[in-house]
């Protein structure tokens, strides 16, 4: 046995020992800092402060959505659930059943457990104990009595947090809801929610203060989950205006769960959105249609530059029963109306027959087309052609009579069909289709609602009698209210088609139109004689007085329903400050049913004109 | 007849565990801080480990005071009963974290690898001691059976790490009694072709991960080293002068599982940096030092065996403990000794400290005054004494 073989285990045993110092001093000497950054970043804890969203004036300053400070109420796992009476006294609390606090509970431990997910294995056990701790949102605005019975019993409710949040209300309620719109949770929608989080739509300007990681831990507990976003109307369509930015709150975790704020960052609250509605006439006019069993719309814009003043669609909603947590009872009656289907504006949304006011644009086609002039006359014979049952002139139809010969004026005054059946003859479908898209037919209007129809025109003429009956706005046309509103502003405004728009400010340039001065003094004069003509169809004292200029329709829809009843008007004649569309569905005569809603619509719009007036 | 044996003992060695006993409970401390108004407190790490250090520095007295001849007497009998202990364990074990490693005996749990290998040591030392043929291949037959047996039955536990320890002790034991060094090598290759065989169809498919976790980082899933990378970070966050006592335990931390076990080395590494490390660095090395010089300069060759076999056990321990906490060595559950929570860790590090102590005191050549005074002990031997017979 060779005693100096020791030596040999000695230095094989002490000389790793440079390896592992060599180790060491990369590690904790040359290393270090990487280290300790990554410690650092470890250590902040982070929170959102959610941004005021933007208020929704109409054109004086009348708040129509706002955020109100409400109440709500957060959980705390870990004390919640200690206490074995906790669902118990909530659901008495809330007025809920027990699967709903279950469901909600499931809701938070879903949160949770996504977090949990995105670690590693032995580190799961560790997040739960943690985020057990934490205040999850379990309803928003609780209202103020259980948050004041909250408040003043504590340790009553064990794991019961009450804070301040911000709820959406709607003040006028159901007026003008279709333009103002509503919000909804942003969860929910297929994908939305993962789309905006991709997008950074949360995260704006984050990046810069909390770095990538940052950003996405705060993603991954789920704490945009609760946000909303707007889901209709204005809401959505201006969503990135009101909304603004999210704020944050950086601190520093300190020994034992204690926290130190450290950084600030402000959340920058949303913008106003300024409507061009009117709220006053608004509800002036839903009051006025609301006895109406069928559907009704009104259109009132500035024929000038398409300034919507108020946009009626029969049978509205509440949008704050839509404003989370929204509440089942309430917003399934508007699901289940199909027949009003209350959550669909009809006046931007829907498409109809439009009738008689098309003659409109067919006498446009005709003069432009110098096809006739305002001089030159047609003869009303009653029936268009022997061997053509259906085209007849409506006085044909009701007494066996005829006009006898017409200029385009006294045409348009009586609405003669044959008049405008000669039209057609002559100009055809496409003719007529090319002076219907120079009136904004056919084509989406450009308004900055979601969801607008663009209407439809006959796509080809198959038999001459197509071109006969779109002359007099029959066969496949299909226009929306609103459409109407631009149609009708185009004569009013001396040839330009406006888009239409609920933002103040908003909408682009009306957009020249290739109709000559001439054809519209002529159309001008022709409409003013609708109303101010010994025969013209809508001829009412009220309207007369405030020197309206406009059309009526009678549209037929289905056999053995009432035709529809339209009138498209705009005051005063020479220098119109208001275009007006009524539309009744199956309302019946246009003249008849139409004409005195525009009539008590006109009235009001010069009661208080220079307050309505743009 | 019996000296005082203070007089012989390596102070500088028991000073160095002291210390490191020590940072051990200060480490536990930091880990989990005991709130003495709680009536659990004495189920807190640094509580209990406290009171196995007691008992383990009662035990490390009983252990220097007899013969330490007494232990090679004793040897093959410990050994049979270790083996008995490891045998019925693959039988009756407690199942904990995965391996059946302990013995329930009321509230203490009994770990027989950690006892059989002091038994291995002490029984290969008796055989090599006494071995005529290591020069030859054949002669390393039995030496090599001795060993096999209990690392084979510590492998099907499952435990990895303590069955790997046998090879190196071994082969230092070996070399230390005179075995070839060519023979060795070849062992060592054979070993190697052996683990590699092991690795293959005798591993469990989490002790596999954990070795290629090591070895090939990339190929395993973040899940798998995330123990290790957490250690290594945490490690590396200490910087040079550390982030202070009671730092690495806040929730800010990086969190290491089971941290006051295998991983106890990060807490103090972060906690007391570089310089801290590089502390029980030295107290580690001091004392391998200490110990092999004792193996040097002992005249009986159970006495150097023993010593050298105990020290290459904690060496390989220390290395591979350190070096998987700071990313250079696979995560294999060792323990670090001294250090790492654990009562039958603590114990049979005690003993061989004490064996260790007992023989090289004993053993070894003194030409100070103080010997001669005629309390000699039986089968104590000194040149000195001879010497002076002579005259």
């Amino acid at each position: 046995m060779d005693r100096n073989r020791v030596l040999i285990v000695a230095g094989v045993i002490l000389l790793p020992f440079l390896g592992l110092v060599a180790r060491l001093a990369h590690l904790q000497v040359f290393s270090a800092d990487r280290y300790l950054e990554e410690l650092h970043s470890r250590s902040r804890s982070l929170e959102i402060a959610v941004p005021h969203r933007g208020r929704i004036l109409d054109r004086n300053g009348i708040v129509l959505a706002e955020d109100r400070r409400a109440f709500d109420l957060h959980l705390v796992l870990e004390e919640f659930e200690e206490d074995p009476e906790g669902i118990r006294q909530l659901a008495l609390l809330l007025g809920f059943d027990f699967p709903r606090i279950e469901a909600g509970l499931e809701r938070i431990y879903v949160r949770i457990e996504r977090q949990m997910n995105r670690r590693p294995k032995n580190e799961r056990m560790r997040i739960l104990r943690r985020e057990r701790k934490a205040p999850y949102l379990f309803r928003r605005d609780v209202g103020f009595d259980t948050a004041y019975l909250v408040e003043t019993h504590p340790g009553r409710f064990p794991g019961v947090l009450i804070r301040e949040g911000l709820r959406r209300t709607y003040p006028r309620g159901e007026s003008g809801a279709h333009i103002v719109g509503y919000i909804g949770k942003i969860i929910g929608a297929e994908g939305e929610y993962e789309r905006r989080l991709e997008d950074g739509y949360f995260t704006e300007g984050f990046e810069e203060k909390i770095g990538e990681d940052g950003t996405r831990s705060l993603v991954r507990k789920g704490v945009f989950m609760e946000e909303v976003t707007g889901r209709e109307g204005t809401e959505r369509t201006w969503n990135e205006k009101l909304r603004g930015k999210y704020g944050l709150l950086i601190f520093e975790r300190k020994r034992r769960g204690e926290r130190k704020m450290v950084e600030v960052m402000p959340a920058v609250p949303g913008s106003d959105i300024d409507l061009t509605l009117d709220i006053e006439l608004q509800a002036y006019i839903e009051e006025l249609v609301a006895p109406l069993r069928e559907t009704a719309c009104v259109v009132v814009l500035n024929p000038h530059d398409g300034e919507i003043l108020a946009l009626v669609s029969n049978r509205s909603y509440d949008p704050n029963h839509f404003v989370p947590p929204a509440k089942a009872e309430n917003v399934t009656p508007y699901l289940r109306d199909r027949k009003n289907k209350p959550l669909l504006s009809r006046a931007w949304r829907d498409q109809f027959q439009l009738g008689s006011i098309f003659k409109v644009v067919s006498a446009a086609a005709a003069l432009e087309n110098r096809m006739i002039t305002p001089e030159s006359e047609i003869e009303c014979t009653g029936k268009f052609k022997p061997n053509l049952r259906h085209f007849n002139c409506h006085i044909w139809n009701s007494y066996k009579g005829l006009h006898g010969p017409l200029t385009i004026s006294g045409a348009m005054e009586v609405s003669c069909n044959i008049f405008f059946y000669q039209i057609g003859e002559e100009m055809g479908v496409q003719g007529l289709n090319y002076w219907a898209l120079q009136f904004g037919l056919g084509a989406k209007t450009g308004i900055d609602l979601r969801g607008e129809v663009p209407g439809q025109l006959p796509r080809h003429q198959r038999w001459p009698s197509d071109a006969y009956a779109l002359a007099i706005g029959q066969q496949d046309l299909m226009v929306s209210p609103v459409q109407v509103g631009v149609l009708i502003s185009v004569v009013a405004n001396g040839g330009k088609r406006v888009v239409p728009h609920v933002l103040r400010g908003g909408g682009s340039a009306p957009a020249e139109t290739l109709l000559s001065p001439a054809t519209v003094e002529t159309l001008r004069d022709s409409l003013y004689e609708v109303v101010h003509g010994a025969r013209g169809t809508a001829r009412r004292p009220l309207l007369v007085e405030y020197d309206v200029a406009g059309k009526t329709s009678s549209a037929q829809n289905q056999r053995g329903k009432p035709a529809h009843a339209w009138f498209a008007g705009f005051a005063p004649c020479n220098d119109p400050l208001y275009a007006v569309v009524v539309f009744v569905k199956h309302g019946g005569s246009g003249g008849s049913v139409a004409v005195p809603l525009a009539e008590k619509i006109v009235e009001k719009l010069f009661a208080n004109g220079e307050t309505a007036r743009p | 007849m019996m000296r005082n044996p203070a007089g012989r003992l390596n102070w500088t060695m028991l000073t160095c565990v002291f210390l490191l006993c020590s940072m051990g409970l200060l480490a536990l401390w930091t880990f989990s801080t005991p709130d003495w108004s709680d009536p659990g407190v004495m189920r807190t790490p640094v509580v209990r480990q406290a009171i196995f250090m007691l008992v383990s520095i009662v035990v490390l007295g009983i252990t220097l005071l007899p013969n330490p001849f007494h232990a090679k007497r004793f040897a093959w009998f410990v050994f049979a009963v270790c083996i008995v202990a490891l045998v019925a364990l693959l039988f009756f074990g407690r199942v904990t974290r995965g391996a059946k490693g302990w013995f329930m005996i009321g509230p203490i749990g009994l770990q027989p690898a950690e006892f059989t290998k002091i038994a291995t040591v002490l029984v290969l030392a008796r055989v090599l001691m006494y071995a005529r043929n290591l020069h030859k291949w054949w002669g390393l037959l039995l030496p090599l059976g001795i060993v096999a047996l209990p690392a084979r039955l510590i492998f099907l536990q499952p435990d990895f790490g303590s069955a790997i320890l046998f090879g190196p002790a071994a082969l230092a034991m070996l070399f230390a009694a005179g075995a070839r060094v060519k023979h060795l090598l070849l062992l060592a290759l054979l070993a190697g072709a052996l683990g590699a065989g092991a690795f293959q169809f005798g591993m469990k498919p989490y002790q596999q991960k954990r070795l290629f976790s090591f070895v090939t980082p990339e190929k395993v899933s973040k899940w798998d080293r995330y123990q290790q990378d957490q250690s290594i970070k945490s490690c590396g966050s200490g910087g040079i002068t550390g982030r202070g006592l009671g730092e690495s335990t806040l929730s800010t931390s990086f969190h290491i599982p089971d941290r006051h076990n295998d991983f106890v080395f990060s807490i103090l590494a972060e906690e007391l940096g570089f310089v801290g490390s590089l502390f029980l660095l030295l107290l580690f090395g001091i004392l391998f030092y200490q110990s092999l010089r004792m193996a040097f300069l002992t005249r009986h060759p159970f006495a150097r065996l023993v010593i050298v076999g105990l020290t290459s056990i904690f060496a390989m321990q220390f290395f591979i403990n350190i070096g998987m906490t700071i990313g250079v060595a696979p995560i294999t559950g060792l323990s670090l000794p001294f250090i790492s929570y654990g009562g039958s860790s603590l114990l049979t590090s005690m003993i061989s400290l004490g064996l260790i102590l007992n023989l090289g005191g004993r053993w070894s050549p003194n030409f100070s005054s103080d010997v001669g005074d005629g309390s000699v002990h039986m089968n104590s031997f000194t040149p000195h004494r001879n010497l002076r017979e002579v005259l």
